[in-house]
């Protein structure tokens, strides 16, 4: 009888485990470039896919330092099946090394209709007449926001931004505090935020009118006389109010609630469009935030940068299909999560008016028809790391401006024709 | 027990090792040896080009010259001031009074904490303005340097940080230290030396095998210098404190250019191996007592 | 009497010194543990204060929450425990093969042994990299604890092997003439009587997994899998200039160092003595 009991019992366990593998939904990994509270949030609306889903389930991976892990799963053949790519500006490289899916397949088999992308978005994700991701987030950069109240106090007018790089320069002299040699309060800076990364960079050459890139991405061209100029203009900026004075002052900064910016002693920014809340409003909701496009030489050079991240497929997906279908609900309007919660504007015109409340998205709608997208290079990161080498090379007196560039070109330029050169065969 | 049998029983014990040995040691070497006459970029498979990497890394990539130069200060720096501190704490530290094994423990400690801690701890000690060093020397009227946002002195924040780690060093010398028969002192005590003629003619002389140890094994280190690097300055300011091993790391693992960073690595080898065997065939002044 | 006398002011000049030196020594870590207990506006006061005023216990608990602390901690202990485990048992049967049995090309062999520790980890980081990613070991704690069974830390079989010389030859004869086998001489009289040098291995082990911060970062992945190391490099990375709580979460990683410190001190002052290493 008990042996019984105990055979019936085993059979009853073995059944369900098989019937649990039988109808259990399939599970597509999806690798989350986030931690900690922003994973939470992408967490959240996966969830929320889940619920409504009815033939599989996505598990969201919390991934930190993401692009060098992708890469390396990709060519080891275990990739997720769907992944955030957070650099969109270097995706060329990505789809040159043969790592990621076109979706052009699946948009063209349901034409699916891509036009509530925000253009310059979408336009970022097309290479070589294909569409390699859905636009997930719009962030523009970089975005020039000031303290409102320190304008009020050198008496500013703190509903008007400096509109050229001579007004930058007047606003920064007036708002500066410094005693001693030493910086107390600083107007502005080049070093801090986000146009102090390689690629924002970019944008005060091209204001300028400096075309860094050819049109195919495949010559690099920024180092003419204007470039050289604008490297000048960038360290002697950097360079204002002295070096090692900056420095020190620069070693104190704090970030979060600490940042120097919103603790006042950085006056005017540029940074981008999901700062303005997670940056700024998140900790002080009642900071009074002026906004406005970059200050550009002529005050007539309206320019700035989209640096929003998209959905991909990686090559080597084992659910091409079902991250597919997971792709067009998270990049859909429904999906308001990131926007609403923690400023990552949407990529989606739908989800953006959907939260025109959270300033973000609206700094997105008012600026997107602003934005230029320099054609990209077969080697971005290197140009980049180039760009900021070259820049404390001039700032540190270690090379001229046009040593700096030329070097840049140099070396960039060799590393572009090697890629070149190893793609033919 | 039969010589054949002997030989079977050692090779089974030895086995793990021997196993190990192949899969984690050789084979892995080999393996580098011929990725670094290769293309390899992690995403395709490796192609051969023979020396095209060491060519360029010689010919044509300042970076690679900046970061040896920058290695090579660093050790510079380092082997003196090391040796110099961990043999004369030794000295110090070399009696039977009540309580010198709480200092011995004390000295020792600070090497025991890793190489990330020892970064964040640091970057707080190193701040321009209000890290501790630069209080230390205000408190003296002097200005402190911007240490690791200073290139003229960032290498140098790094030695004075390395000095913290003392103690493996300085046990090493300790141990010497303790082989040293107290006879040789007292007799030549008798005699009238002073404590400076101690360390000079006994002391030193006995002592160089620890030295020529501890010598040996800086070098090695020193020039694996990279977590602190790589956590405090990522190379900076101005590539600064690009050591060698950073720039490898950064050529395999962010560009991921395999194959340079594997004739990086070889180079590495070569020049630590050479200079290994420089110091002992030069170590004529070390006197083995036996 | 009068060279007592001098021999007392000698002691009290160098008791003088000694402490002078220890204490710069010390201070900087007395300094980091102020720093944790400040609050912010606190850090960039001169002249500066020693003692905070209030003093900011819930530093720890931020740092802690900051991160997933206990998750890193968690993974952290499974690597170290695991790796504990391989390599005494691994370097300590390893290293009986080299000493306890007399066979040619043993000392051969345990040249090569040494020959090892010399050679640059750089040289091999990027080939185990690309074998553990072929064998699908990126991103699992395979290839931080696993090499630790194949007794592939060079120095712990150098150790042991170093100690097992000073137990008498006698006691494995002894041994044999009852019939005994190697293994079990091996697991019966050498191990139980190799204990001190084990648990010096065994500490010198935990320290270099419990710090170890460059296999976590090229071969952990997942956030869920990383270690206190990357922990708090990550935490640099993100509160970098909050050095309160950085300095608090740095603390908290060295606290077991501390405490595995004190009740086992003599190891280390005297563990590589051990060994004669200075010869």
């Amino acid at each position: 009888m008990k042996r019984a009991v105990f055979l019936g019992i085993s059979v009853l366990l073995m059944c369900s485990i098989l019937v649990s593998f039988v109808f259990a939904k399939e599970t597509i990994t999806f690798w989350v470039p986030a931690t900690g509270e922003v994973y939470k949030v992408y967490k959240e609306a996966v969830d929320m896919f889940n619920a409504k889903s009815k033939n599989f389930q996505v598990e969201a991976v919390s991934i930190p330092d993401m692009e060098r892990k992708l890469l390396v799963a990709v060519a080891g053949g275990a990739p997720p099946d769907v992944a955030v790519h957070w650099n969109p500006m270097a995706l060329r490289e990505w789809i040159d090394r043969d790592s990621i899916l076109p979706l052009t397949p699946f948009i063209k088999e349901e034409k699916f209709d891509t036009s509530k992308y925000v253009p310059a978005c979408l336009e970022q994700a097309t290479f070589y007449g294909q569409i390699w991701g859905l636009p997930l987030t719009s962030s523009l950069k970089p975005m020039f926001y000031w303290n409102k109240d320190l304008f009020k106090e050198v008496g500013l007018n703190p509903n008007l931004g400096p509109k050229t790089w001579k007004d930058l320069l007047t606003y920064s002299d007036k708002l500066t505090i410094k005693k001693d040699g030493k910086i107390e309060r600083l107007g502005f800076t080049p070093l801090w935020g986000h146009i102090a990364n390689g690629a924002e960079t970019l944008v005060w050459f091209v204001q300028s009118g400096v075309k860094p890139v050819s049109d195919d991405g495949n010559k690099i061209t920024i180092n003419t006389e204007k470039a050289v100029d604008v490297l000048q203009f960038i360290a002697d900026l950097a360079n204002r109010y002295g070096r090692e004075a900056y420095q020190a002052f620069s070693s104190q900064f704090g970030s979060g609630l600490n940042d120097p910016f919103l603790t006042g002693r950085l006056a005017m920014a540029g940074g981008s469009t999901p700062m303005a809340v997670r940056g700024v409003l998140y900790y002080k909701p009642d900071f009074k935030l002026g906004y406005s496009l970059m200050p550009s030489p002529t005050g007539k050079e309206l320019v700035v940068f989209t640096q929003g991240s998209s959905m991909i497929i990686p090559k080597g997906s084992k659910h091409p299909k079902e991250a597919w279908e997971f792709i067009k609900w998270y990049s859909g309007p429904q999906q308001t999560h990131l926007s609403a919660k923690i400023g990552y504007n949407s990529g989606n015109i739908l989800a953006l008016r959907k939260t025109a409340d959270v300033i973000s998205s609206k700094l997105v709608l008012n600026y997107y028809k602003y934005v230029v997208n320099i054609p990209q290079t077969p080697a971005q990161g290197v140009f980049f790391d180039e760009i900021v080498r070259a820049r404390n090379a001039v700032i540190y007196g270690q090379m001229t401006a046009k040593q700096a560039l030329d070097s840049l070109v140099q070396k960039v330029q060799s590393e572009i024709d090697k890629i070149l050169a190893s793609q033919k065969k | 027990m039969l010589r054949k049998k002997r030989i079977l029983l050692g090779l089974f014990f030895i086995s793990p090792w021997l196993i190990g040995f192949l899969l984690f040691t050789l084979g892995p070497i080999i393996f580098s040896f011929y990725l670094s006459f290769t293309d390899y970029q992690v995403i395709a498979a490796p192609k051969w080009i023979g020396i095209e990497n060491y060519r360029e890394l010689i010919k044509s990539d300042p970076l690679f010259w900046k970061s040896l130069y920058n290695t090579l200060y660093y050790v510079a720096f380092r082997i003196p001031t090391g040796i110099l501190t961990a043999l004369s704490l030794a000295i110090l530290l070399n009696r039977k009074l009540k309580g010198v094994t709480i200092f011995r423990s004390l000295f020792y400690f600070p090497s025991l904490i890793s190489g990330v801690v020892l970064s964040v701890i640091w970057l707080w000690i190193l701040a321009p303005e209000f890290g501790l060093l630069n209080m230390v020397l205000s408190f003296f009227k002097l200005k402190g340097p911007l240490w690791l946002t200073d290139p003229a002195w960032a290498k140098l924040a790094f030695v004075i940080m390395a000095l913290w780690s003392v103690g493996p060093q300085m046990i090493i010398f300790l141990a010497g230290l303790q082989d040293i028969p107290e006879q040789l002192y007292e007799s030549a005590h008798i005699d009238g030396t002073n404590w400076w003629q101690d360390i000079r003619y006994i002391t030193l002389p006995l002592l160089t095998p620890s030295i020529f140890y501890n010598i040996v094994v800086l070098v090695i280190g020193a020039f694996q210098v990279f977590t602190q690097a790589f956590i405090m300055t990522n190379g900076g300011p101005v590539d600064s404190t690009l050591f060698y091993v950073l720039y490898l790391y950064n050529n395999g693992f962010r560009y991921f250019k395999m194959g340079y960073a594997s004739s990086m690595a070889w180079i590495l080898f070569i020049i630590i191996f050479c200079l290994t065997l420089i110091q002992f065939r030069f170590s004529s002044w070390v006197h083995y007592e036996r | 009497m009068n060279n007592r006398k001098i021999t007392i002011v000698n002691n009290l000049i160098w008791y003088i010194i000694i402490c002078v030196l220890a204490f710069i020594f010390v201070f900087p870590l007395l300094w980091i543990f102020s720093t944790a207990l400040k609050t912010r506006d606190q850090l960039f006061v001169y002249p500066p204060v020693l003692i905070p005023k209030p003093v900011a216990w819930d530093n720890f608990k931020k740092a802690i929450n900051a991160i997933p602390f206990l998750l890193y901690l968690k993974n952290t202990l499974i690597i170290v425990v695991f790796s504990l485990l391989g390599d005494i048992i691994s370097s300590s049967f390893v290293a009986y093969g080299f000493s306890r049995i007399d066979w040619p090309g043993r000392d051969i062999l345990f040249l090569v042994l040494l020959g090892t520790m010399m050679i640059p980890y750089q040289v091999t980081l990027i080939p185990l990299f690309i074998v553990y990613r072929m064998i699908g070991w990126v991103n699992t704690f395979f290839p931080l604890t696993v090499p630790s069974f194949f007794a592939t830390a060079a120095f712990h079989v150098f150790l042991l092997r170093q100690f097992y010389h000073t137990i008498p030859k006698d006691l494995s004869d002894a041994a044999y003439i009852d019939g005994c086998s190697d293994l079990r001489i091996w697991w019966k009289i050498i191990l139980p009587l190799a204990k001190p040098a084990l648990v010096t291995v065994g500490i010198f082990n935990f320290i270099n997994h419990w710090n170890d911060f460059l296999g976590p970062l090229i071969y952990l992945q997942e956030d869920k899998k990383y270690t206190l190391a990357i922990g708090l490099y990550a935490f640099r990375n993100e509160f970098g200039t909050d050095w309160n709580l950085m300095m608090a979460a740095a603390i908290l990683m060295v606290i077991p160092l501390v405490v595995l410190f004190l009740s086992a001190q003599k190891v280390f002052v005297s563990g590589i003595t051990l060994t004669g290493l200075k010869g």
